[in-house]
């Protein structure tokens, strides 16, 4: 993956726990590819991914995509998210792609799919967000320029 | 605490990391009280705890309360859920609401909210959910 507007921002722990990684950048398209591990840790009484930890997932997948498109400017504070869970999810590899809809200067309209490593959708999510400038960020997580 | 339908199941992973403990039943009301802890790896780059983490809490309260006022004999598999973020949440404790809605044979309307210790709702959560007989749970 060739340099992007992440490299200039720490990893935040909640990325750390869903072990997010960039995989695809498609800024035509207003779309990034991202990719997560469900752990074990994640799973609830049915043996399967809890819910909740997929909106996490597609929570840093809609996000991810509003930083990309807005060049690294905007970073979204969800106001509401809408989670669809069409499929069980098992401990693994799981892809998410994210397409900034539309990013306004205050308001953002997000969607995100989550998909196995078969290609099966498992859930997706639409979110509309207030979309905050990265420099009100805290301190320790503002951009660097080098 | 007295018993409860809770102590026939084994404590799944996820109410694990979230710190979730049960704090109150009210039958009355269809309601379950239900405390979590925000943890560091839960945060942001705005430094609050991550939305879809607050539903991972929210979808945990909701679960529960279709679990108790089916007396332990369903639960859920969520099928979708609508998560409105109020307040930036912080580390530390929170505290969640589930009640059941209705309850039918096959589907359950759930609703669930979060508040932070001062009292302040930062989130809130409504739910359907396939109902699933627990006798097909896995073992253990």
């Amino acid at each position: 993956m060739p340099g992007s507007e992440f490299d200039k921002l720490p990893r935040p722990p909640c990325a750390e726990m869903l072990d997010w990684k960039l995989v695809e950048i498609d800024k035509p398209g207003k779309r990034v590819v991202v990719s997560f591990t469900a752990k074990q840790e994640f799973v609830s009484s049915s043996g399967f991914i809890q819910g909740g930890m997929l909106a996490a997932m597609l929570d840093d997948t809609m996000g991810s995509a509003a930083f990309v498109i807005s060049d690294g400017r905007q970073f979204p504070s969800s106001i509401d998210m809408n989670v669809s869970f069409l499929a069980p999810a098992k401990v693994g590899k799981i892809f998410g792609e994210g397409t900034a809809v539309q990013l306004g200067k205050t308001i953002g309209y997000l969607q995100g799919e989550l998909r196995d490593e078969a290609g099966t959708l498992l859930a997706r999510a639409t979110s509309s967000a207030r979309m905050v400038t990265t420099e009100v960020l805290p301190t320790s997580h503002k951009l660097h320029s080098d | 605490m007295t018993a409860t339908v809770f102590d026939n199941f084994a404590r799944p992973p996820c109410a694990e990391l979230l710190g979730w403990r049960l704090i109150a039943i009210d039958r009355v009301k269809q309601q379950v009280r239900i405390g979590f802890t925000a943890r560091p790896e839960f945060l942001n780059p705005a430094g609050h705890v991550q939305g879809g983490l607050l539903a991972a809490m929210l979808d945990d309260v909701m679960g529960p309360a279709a679990l108790v006022m089916s007396e332990g004999r369903l639960f859920t598999s969520s099928l979708d859920m609508t998560v409105s973020f109020l307040a930036p949440a912080r580390l530390g404790a929170l505290i969640g609401e589930g009640t059941v809605i209705q309850l039918g044979k096959t589907i359950g309307y759930l609703q669930g909210e979060l508040r932070d210790e001062a009292g302040v709702l930062v989130a809130r959560a409504t739910s359907t959910a396939r109902m699933v007989a627990t006798d097909r749970l896995p073992a253990g």
